[in-house]
């Protein structure tokens, strides 16, 4: 008994099989990190909240993405900083903290990157980005994230560490320089961030396309991210004036993978017409299960609310035709969700390029506000509208000159942007209300306020 | 999508417009920077919040509006020599037709804008556009302290270039309320 307690005392390393990663292995203070509640917690928020209503395997969690994020961010660095593949050309010299990759502050770095990638989703609140705007107004799920890595219990594991390690390191590498505001990132902090939370090749992308793919069952998630990996680089950007992680140029078929695939998930499931429309529910439902309509912004509020719970009392209200939530509860888990009316049509758009709002506001005048619902990612005043941002990157060509992905890629160029604007109608006046656009369509979008 | 997102749309692509007519690219980082002086100088209705990045006043929220107005063909991207350009996309012709009295209200802002800005690279857009944010965090500091305060921010920037670009900043502010 005294030789098996001395074996798990002394236990350095610690493994989780994982279907993405086949094993993913942590220390013995990363496995103290995964053991406390704010992480143990991640095991009941759902990856892609209410997916699993339409394609039905998709129930993976926060917990393991977050762990193959971490994989993949300690083998990312390892990567960049072999030095074989460092860069030596002017400003990039000074880049480096130290030009021995085993040093103490590439080492402490390593565990911090991995720390970061590790918890950069313990603010998710439940069913994931399907309710963020119910977070306090300019507040997204990083900045609960940060609290969180700042709380007494997670700073008491920093500091027990060796070496022990900065809480704002973390927390920078958790959320990345866009979500935080009012912090300042030095050019290393930010390079580094770009391993996580970077837009063209950060790990949580990575990830979750890989894991997503899987556990929905569709296959245009998948790329050859060893070969992506090993072909990233820190690369001296002109443009930008400053050092990014790029790729070098033999890795570019993988990275137009990767980007290939970004599209397609989000037009196969992310942005899957069903899939939104249970988002609009389950935000109209949590507005009724969290007191004022509003998440906690404490964090030990955050921390007592997981999808099972939510889950269980939108049974109970789909039962009692009383509670305020039994509407949109019944509509989620008794398949009575909104349809869409109407989407994007070129040749509408080609007339009027606010043809959905104008679909949408006449909807809501003939029909009432409560049958008709609008969702979309291309609208920069929404919070989390998953804009279809331009990823272009840095492209270290053969002969040592840094362009833009651009510039040797032709599939990047011309690949679309994946954007959704639905209209949606209750199902019960889905018919009457196609009746009524195809009769009143071109009325409407001649309507255009000019000024 | 709101009236007042194509509104603002319109007078980002009439800059975009204004900068390709004179043969000069127009990259992300001129389109941020001008973006930031129309609406601090001249008061330009644009919604995007900036704050201090790596190269000057940056706004994650006018990267995704620039995203959006792609999709939409308001506005196209190709590649250059370094970086990319920005041209007018065909749906913008819809904009100049639908907002005239936006675009004309907002003319001489985008003028001054891109005559002045159009032809600068990134290093020079950098401490002029933070000289023009100092100024307007610490509207009461003499020159001589808001270029020590850019100093802070952008330690890379020399002396001298710090001190000529609250000085160009202070000349804009005096001609715009003039």
């Amino acid at each position: 008994m005294r030789l098996l307690r001395f074996f798990i005392v002394a236990k350095e390393h610690n493994e989780f099989r994982d279907p993405v990663h086949t094993f993913v292995i942590l220390t013995s203070d990363e496995r103290k990190v995964v053991n406390s509640r704010a992480f143990q917690r991640l095991r009941h928020i759902h990856q892609l909240a209410l997916t699993w209503l339409v394609y039905p395997a998709a129930t993976h969690k926060r917990f393991e993405h977050c762990l193959g994020v971490m994989d993949l961010a300690g083998r990312v660095f390892d990567v960049l900083i072999r030095a074989e593949n460092r860069r030596s050309s002017g400003r990039l010299r000074q880049i480096f903290p130290s030009a021995d990759p085993t040093d103490a502050k590439h080492q402490y770095w390593r565990s911090v990157v991995r720390m970061g990638a590790l918890c950069h989703d313990l603010g998710h609140i439940p069913f994931s980005h399907g309710a963020e705007d119910l977070l306090p107004e300019g507040t997204h799920h990083e900045n609960l994230s940060v609290e969180v890595i700042r709380s007494p219990q997670m700073q008491a594991l920093w500091s027990a560490m060796t070496p022990p390690l900065i809480t704002d390191h973390i927390a920078k590498i958790a959320v990345g320089v866009e979500k935080w505001k009012g912090a300042a990132f030095s050019p290393w902090e930010e390079l580094m961030t770009e391993i996580v939370t970077g837009d063209p090749f950060g790990v949580d992308r990575i990830d979750y396309l890989l894991r997503d793919s899987l556990h929905a069952g569709v296959a245009y998630g998948r790329f050859d991210h060893h070969r992506l990996i090993d072909s990233l680089r820190i690369l001296w950007d002109d443009v930008q004036q400053k050092a990014v992680v790029g790729i070098e140029v033999g890795g570019l078929h993988a990275a137009e993978a990767l980007q290939l695939a970004r599209y397609f998930m989000f037009e196969q499931l992310y942005f899957h017409r069903v899939r939104r429309a249970l988002d609009v529910h389950l935000r109209a439902y949590l507005r009724t299960f969290l007191p004022a309509g509003t998440y906690p912004n404490s964090v030990e509020g955050h921390l007592r609310i997981t999808d099972d719970h939510v889950l269980a009392k939108m049974q109970d209200d789909v039962a009692d035709e009383s509670a305020p939530g039994h509407e949109a509860a019944s509509r989620i888990l008794q398949r009575r969700f909104f349809r869409v009316l109407y989407d994007r049509r070129a040749e509408d758009l080609n007339q009027n390029l606010d043809a959905v709002g104008l679909v949408y506001r006449a909807a809501r005048e003939k029909f009432g506000n409560s049958l008709v619902a609008r969702d979309t990612n291309i609208d920069p005043e929404k919070p989390e509208s998953a804009s279809p941002k331009p990823l272009r990157f840095a492209v270290e060509r053969d002969d040592g000159v840094v362009v833009s992905s651009i510039q040797v890629s032709q599939i990047l160029g011309t690949l679309p942007k994946a954007v959704f604007d639905y209209v949606f109608v209750a199902p019960e006046i889905l018919d009457e209300a196609r009746t009524w656009l195809n009769t009143n369509l071109r009325t409407i979008l001649d309507a255009s306020e000019a000024s | 999508m709101s009236s007042e997102y194509l509104k603002q749309a319109a007078i980002l692509a009439t800059f975009v417009e204004t900068v390709r007519e004179t043969g000069k690219p127009c990259g992300e980082t001129l389109l941020q920077k001008a973006a930031y002086v129309m609406k601090e100088l001249f008061g330009v209705p644009l919604s995007d919040e900036f704050r201090i990045h790596y190269y000057g006043p940056f706004s994650f929220k006018l990267q995704d509006r620039l995203a959006s107005m792609e999709a939409d063909d308001i506005v196209r991207v190709s590649p250059r020599e370094r970086g990319v350009t920005y041209d007018v996309g065909d749906r913008f012709e819809q904009l100049r037709q639908r907002f005239p009295k936006t675009i004309a209200t907002y003319a001489h802002a985008i003028q001054f804008t891109a005559r002045e800005l159009g032809s600068l690279g990134v290093k020079q857009l950098e401490p002029l556009a933070t000289a023009l944010f100092v100024t307007r965090q610490h509207p009461d500091l003499s020159a001589a302290k808001r270029a020590a305060k850019l100093l802070e921010i952008k330690p890379h920037v020399t002396q001298s270039e710090a001190t000529a670009a609250i000085e160009k900043i202070d000349s804009w502010i005096s001609k715009v309320a003039a």
